[in-house]
């Protein structure tokens, strides 16, 4: 698989911004979903850490098994997610050596509540273990097509504007006017860009395999509604757009597109090249493509933006977020486009105990999948961050008999 | 008492009933998931307010097919048991925003049963302030309207008021039972206590204050008669629908004085205020309702503690319904404070729809020996 050459740029900026939460003060622990409190923590120049990522960071490198039976011997049970339990975990683990030198003590928790439900509970609870303020924002799930968010965004508006309020305090910092414009105008470009990356991935070889955009998506995330963000993102942008020009594929030999659902197991990453080996790609998937910068948000009112933002639902008929919608969301209608579009000819539909949200309407998008866009699809069943269940050999004969469905 | 064993009898034929009341009212029937819903605006839409729960004892067989089973076995029953027929005489349900499970499957109601009336009632969970009573209020309304075109009714403002006095003097009457286990021994059994207020939870409310009115009454003559050296016992859990697990606690040498859980106090522990403008008054009372899914462990801590000084409890059971997630991230807090702060022990049960009891019963018997 070929790296991208910006990924060196996107490596070290992620090497600064963990040397940022070790050195700089104040330090918040805050959720990667579309966040806007992220954006403002970044203005105010807060620091914010984690705690899913580092979950990640802890499955990839195999002490998940560690992580979560600390956990669940604490009380945190097993149907948890498995990174609220690495969280836990590491955070009861104090003894020990931890990846990364672990995660600083926060001054703050930051959430918002606009992916699992579990979001609010989990950071509530390390509220209560750290005893720091929290700044919550409450944001309403979409759960019937006629949430519409332009019903929301006043609610939202005002709660982010109640949410600054606490952060100025505790940064010392005020939020002027310019920097917040300046701020959702990064935001809104950011957007754009990786929107443009992931039209991109239409083209044939597709330019970028999922464990590319995985890596990426640490920009618009953990870097949003930053000038450095965008800039990383355009130049990833141009070297995408460069790849296609030039008919450069992200694996030798691209025989099949398939469509990726659900957060795939952290731990065994490496499943990719297995899939490279047979001449699979993976341009798209819910997590890369119906998470975060969704659709194009007008920037021109900042607090709406982010209110837009947070809300993560489709405004003007476009596309919201399928974390906020749950499957059911993209389902049917954009499925059936982004399928054809990407000129997909497989699925792999993951159901992942950990995440509920994630994984609930699965089973219906599969059957849509195999029924009506006459696919063939694999259901599978695997935890993002919890290795202790996984059976390589189970996962790769399930694949094997998927790999033989899709023929040469 | 007649009235009481009238009600074992409903709760275990609860469509029976009320199939039987929706012929003799005409009025149409609304489902409702967990105590946040505010069912004084159904009831004043002229409708029958039901709370949805597995109302067979049926194996799951059919649900699995479009809910994944990472999910609660108690909504996967009852989402197995729309799809054979076993809710038919619902005219609408309202799901809101509350745990995982009927959150994220939602859509997937109104995806797999597009003829279905669904109303869904999100954004309400943590409204705690002047921002979220808006919110309430815009979803109130948007309810309203859901419900008005389904009955044909408009909710009037003395219909609203007279829903909410109709439904404070059911919970009144709920709150007063309830307090009859504060002696030891109890006037009334925890399995008792169980059966009326999931008898509640679908009566017609009309039909239920009376009936509850009765048995107050009578609670009130009677002293407690049962063994005064018996342990006693909080239970704290999601939707227990199953009184086999008072059943369990009380067929040892416990009494289940108390019940923190979505059918139980939740759905009765908060009052609105009868002089308030009545849309804020619901959302008042109603963003007090103790469920974990809307609500910080450190609230429910303190209804806990309450709940432990006043009913003198020797130990508390949470009874947690697997993939219930808010409830399960609550309990290492709760566990923690309650064994720490107030000294009682604590035993954890991890309970499925029709899930076998018998190792569930000697933990049990073990807990409740073990309290000193
Ligand atoms: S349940 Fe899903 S959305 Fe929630 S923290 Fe876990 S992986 Fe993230
Ligand atoms: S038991 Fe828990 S997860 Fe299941 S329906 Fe009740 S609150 Fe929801």
């Amino acid at each position: 698989m070929k790296k991208l050459e910006c990924g060196k740029a996107v490596s070290g900026a992620l090497r600064q911004y963990y040397r940022d939460i070790w050195e700089k003060r104040p330090l918040a622990w805050s959720v990667v979903s579309s966040n806007p409190l992220n954006d403002i923590c970044n203005l105010l120049g807060i620091q914010v850490a984690y705690p899913e990522n580092y979950a990640c960071v802890c499955a990839a490198q195999h002490l998940s098994e560690k992580y979560c039976t600390i956990a669940e011997s604490n009380n945190y049970k097993s149907d948890l997610c498995s990174y609220i339990r690495n969280n836990f975990g590491f955070l009861l683990d104090q003894g020990s050596e931890h990846p990364l030198g672990g995660l600083p003590k926060p001054d703050v928790i930051t959430v918002v509540s606009n992916a699992c439900l579990n979001y609010i509970k989990w950071f509530d609870a390390l509220r209560l273990h750290f005893d720091v303020p929290y700044v919550l924002l409450n944001t309403p799930h979409k759960m019937s097509q006629d949430d519409d968010p332009s019903l929301y965004v006043d609610y939202v508006a005002g709660e982010i504007e109640e949410a600054i309020k606490e952060l100025e305090k505790i940064s010392g910092r005020k939020v002027t006017s310019a920097k917040l414009k300046e701020t959702a105008h990064y935001s809104r470009e950011q957007g754009k860009y990786w929107r443009e990356i992931l039209e991109l991935n239409k083209s044939t070889p597709a330019p970028l395999n999922f464990p590319d955009l995985a890596n990426l998506i640490f920009v618009p995330t953990s870097l949003s509604g930053t000038e450095l963000g965008l800039s990383l993102l355009k130049q990833a942008y141009e070297e995408v757009r460069d790849r296609v020009k030039n008919g450069v594929g992200a694996i030798d030999d691209e025989r099949h597109r398939l469509i990726l659902l659900n957060i795939p197991p952290w731990y065994r990453l490496g499943i990719s090249s297995y899939f490279a080996e047979k001449g699979c790609v993976l341009p798209f998937g819910d997590y890369t493509r119906y998470v975060w910068c969704t659709q194009d948000i007008d920037d021109s009112d900042p607090l709406e933006h982010f209110a837009y933002k947070a809300l993560g639902m489709a405004t003007d008929g476009g596309y919201g977020s399928s974390t906020v919608e749950t499957l059911y969301g993209p389902l049917e209608k954009r499925i059936e486009e982004d399928i054809k579009a990407y000129n997909i000819d497989g699925a792999v539909v993951q159901i992942n105990k950990s995440c509920k949200i994630m994984s609930t309407g699965g089973l219906d998008i599969a059957r849509f999948i195999r029924d009506k866009m006459d696919i063939p699809v694999v259901v599978l069943d695997a935890d993002q961050a919890d290795e202790r269940f996984y059976s390589d050999a189970e996962f790769k004969q399930r694949l094997d008999a998927f790999f033989d469905a899709l023929g040469e | 008492m007649d009235s009481l064993e009238k009600l074992h009898g409903i709760i275990s034929n609860a469509g029976e009933y009320i199939t039987g009341f929706k012929q003799k009212s005409g009025k149409k029937v609304v489902g409702v998931m967990h105590p946040i819903v505010p069912q004084e605006l159904i009831y004043a839409a002229g409708l029958y307010p039901v709370r949805l729960f597995p109302m067979k004892k049926e194996t799951i067989t059919k649900a699995h097919e479009s809910l994944q089973a990472y999910t609660s076995s108690i909504f996967r029953a009852i989402w197995d048991q729309v799809l054979k027929g076993g809710f038919d005489f619902l005219d609408a349900v309202v799901l809101p925003e509350s745990c995982e499970t009927v959150t994220y499957f939602a859509r997937g109601w109104q995806y797999n049963r597009p003829g279905d009336k669904v109303f869904t009632f999100s954004g309400v969970r943590y409204h705690k302030n002047e921002n979220g009573e808006k919110l309430f209020r815009k979803q109130s309304e948007r309810l309203i309207k859901s419900l008005e075109d389904l009955s044909g009714q408009k909710v009037t403002d003395s219909a609203l008021a007279d829903a909410i006095d109709l439904y404070n003097e059911n919970r009144r009457l709920l709150k007063e039972i309830f307090a009859f286990r504060k002696e030891q021994p109890p006037r009334i059994s925890g399995t008792d206590f169980f059966a009326i207020s999931l008898a509640s939870a679908f009566l017609d409310k009309q039909e239920a204050n009376a009936v509850l009115g009765k048995i107050s009454d009578e609670l009130r003559k009677t002293g407690g008669a049962g063994d005064r050296s018996k342990k006693r016992i909080l239970l704290s859990g999601p939707c227990i629908v199953d009184k086999k697990i008072y059943e369990s606690i009380e067929s040892s040498d416990a009494y289940v004085v108390a019940d923190d859980t979505n059918f139980g106090l939740r759905s009765f522990n908060s009052m609105v205020d009868p002089d308030k403008e009545p849309i804020a008054a619901l959302s008042n009372a109603y963003a007090d309702v103790p469920c974990p899914f809307s609500t910080s462990a450190e609230t429910r801590l303190r209804v806990l503690e309450e709940l432990i000084s006043e009913y003198n409890v020797d130990g508390v059971v949470f009874a947690i319904e697997k993939f219930c997630e808010a409830e399960t991230m609550d309990f290492p807090y709760l566990e923690k404070n309650i064994k720490e702060k107030l000294g009682k022990p604590v035993l954890l049960l991890e309970t499925e729809f029709l899930g076998d009891l018998a190792p569930i019963k000697t933990r049990i018997d073990a807990f409740v020996e073990s309290i000193q």
